[in-house]
Parts: C-alpha cells; structure tokens; sequence
C-alpha cells in the first residue's frame, strides 16, 4: 500500500533516483508473521524489543542482476504504535544506482520489511505482504539552476 | 574427606593438602584439566564448521547499533554460503588490515549475475554509512570482508569478555580462580 511519484537525475556517472512516498501499514495484524509465530494478536509480545522496519526498493539492471536499496527506515520500540499513516516521504537515503540502469527501467519494485528484535533470542527478517512496482521515466531531469 | 572451607583454605591446611597429593593424584588432577579445555575447544570449533563462520560468537563492542544491540551483548552468527545478503540483515565485517569485527546493518546491495556482490552498511545509530570507515579507496564491502550474520542474540553476557579486556587484572583473577578451582575440586 505505497503511493509514489518520481524523477530521476544523473549525478558524475551513476543513475540518482528520487521517491516520495506514502505508507500504510497495519503490522499488528501482519498475517504472513502471525502465522508463522502462532500470535494473532500481538506481534509485540513478551520477547519482541523492537521492530526494526526498512523501505528497500529492489531491481534488476544491465549491469547488474539483483540491486537493492533501503529508501527508508524506522525503528519501532515496543508499546509504539503499531499502525503507520506516513505521507509524502522523502528517501533517506540516496538512491544512487551502481551505474545508469535507473533510467526507463520499468520495475522497481518496492517493499517494507522488518527486523524482528527479541528481548533475547531468534533475529528473524520478515517480509510485509503488500509491495508496489514502480517505474522510472526514459529521461532525465533537467539540473535545476540556484 | 570432607569438602574444604574458606577458612581452611586460607589457613596453611591448604598448603598441606596439595603436599599430601600424591604424584598420581597430581597428573590426574591435570589430565582432567586437559580435558575440560580440550572439549570446550572442540566445541567452538564444532560451532565454526556447523555456522561457517570463523567466529561464531561474538561480542557487540560499541553502541552504533542500539537500541537493538548494546555493549556486551553476546550474537550468534552464520555464515553460510547458500544464504546470500541482502538489505536489512546484520552483518558483522572486518576491514582490511584491522582486527576488530563490525556489527551494522546492510543498506545497499548490488548483485552481479555471476553471484559477485558488493554491499554498504551502516549502524542504526549512526547519521551515516560506514563508507568512513571502511578502508582508505574502499567504497564497499564483499563477502570476504564478512565474519557472519547476526541469527540470534543474548543481551549483556558478553560484559564479561569486555571486562576482562579492559581490566587485565580481572582476567587474571578470573583464570586463577578456575584454574584453583579445577585443581582443588576432587569429586
């Protein structure tokens, strides 16, 4: 359940892309995860510390068969809540491409993820179950001047 | 013989105790030893080849990854081949020519189709990417660069290891009670 927008500029030799974008996210009820720990309600039980959450854009280039990129990321103490309504987000982090297979690449392919933390234990990733493809455009932004 | 008190200990009673051990006694005594050490070696090394990794427990040293990992936590790590890396796992990295191993999180991979990876990490609790600390012209890491992945954790046990690095004195005294321990204990 992500909503984007996107322009790309090249930055010296590699692809720079940039995403904004909305997430909403229910990880409470999060099914893939319940059922494989057997909780329904919670997925903040009595051994879960913190969830550590990443947007990670995943795509594959010319130059390379697998790229991924984490956009964004949150961590989400126990007792935080547990569903997100963020709009128009910025990437945290650049979005630089190893190279020029940003440009009109048509799947990019984005998904929240988290890192389990325990009190002690088990560090398990869990993928969420919704993702979005996005597609950059065949040009480039034109450098804006100051 | 009835178990041996600290004030006997501390008295010369000790001191007559080990004289009145015999030779048998003694190599006895040590052999048992021999064999404590030898089976906790033999299962670190049953660990390093069941996780593939060359040290597959380590101790988190610095606060760049909390509030997950704090000083002194203990992590357990794989390091199989099979399983490839990706974005949001923690890895824990050596960089050339520096001994002590990094415990962040990946950020950044990119994937060639003949299974060549470069990857970037970046702690949790720090602003930026570690490319500052990786070596001078070093813009990412490969997977020779890695020790393991982080599988499962226990907070705080590791404090000991700490302690006895930063206080040597503590280490001393930590070995030389087991090690009167060991020789005195005879049941």
């Amino acid at each position: 359940r992500k909503n984007v927008e996107d322009f790309t500029g090249p930055r010296e030799r590699s692809d720079l892309g940039f995403i904004t974008f909305d997430i909403t996210a229910d990880i409470l009820n999060e099914k893939s995860y319940s059922k494989a720990f057997g909780n329904k309600n919670s997925i903040f039980d009595w051994n879960v510390k913190q969830l550590f959450l990443y947007l990670s854009a995943e795509y594959s280039t010319k130059n390379n068969a697998l790229n991924q990129v984490v956009l964004w990321d949150k961590i989400m103490l126990r007792g935080d809540n547990p569903r997100l309504f963020l709009k128009d987000m910025k990437s945290k982090y650049f979005f630089f491409d190893d190279g020029n297979g940003l440009k009109g690449n048509r799947n990019i392919t984005l998904t929240l993820s988290w890192n389990v933390v325990p009190n002690a234990g088990i560090l398990p990733l869990v993928t969420g179950s919704g993702h979005v493809s996005v597609p950059f455009p065949d040009t480039y932004e034109t450098t804006k001047s100051y | 013989q009835p178990p041996r008190s600290w004030p006997a200990m501390l008295s010369l009673d000790f001191l007559d105790d080990v004289r009145r051990m015999n030779r048998r006694q003694l190599y006895y005594q040590v052999l048992n030893f021999g064999m404590i050490v030898s089976s906790a070696l033999m299962i670190w090394k049953g660990l390093m080849v069941v996780t593939g990794s060359e040290s597959p427990i380590v101790v988190v040293l610095s606060g760049s990854m909390e509030p997950a990992f704090h000083r002194g936590d203990l992590l357990f790590l794989t390091n199989r081949i099979e399983d490839p890396i990706r974005v949001g796992e923690i890895v824990v990295f050596r960089i050339e020519g520096r001994e002590i191993p990094i415990v962040h999180r990946v950020l950044k991979i990119h994937e060639k189709h003949n299974g060549d990876i470069k990857f970037l990490t970046k702690g949790d609790n720090n602003a930026v990417d570690d490319r500052g600390l990786y070596k001078r012209g070093q813009h990412w890491l490969e997977k020779k660069d890695v020790v393991g992945r982080a599988r499962g954790f226990v907070p705080y046990i590791g404090i000991v290891t700490i302690l006895m690095n930063d206080y040597p004195k503590f280490k001393y005294a930590v070995l030389f009670l087991l090690g009167l321990f060991v020789l005195i204990h005879r049941e």
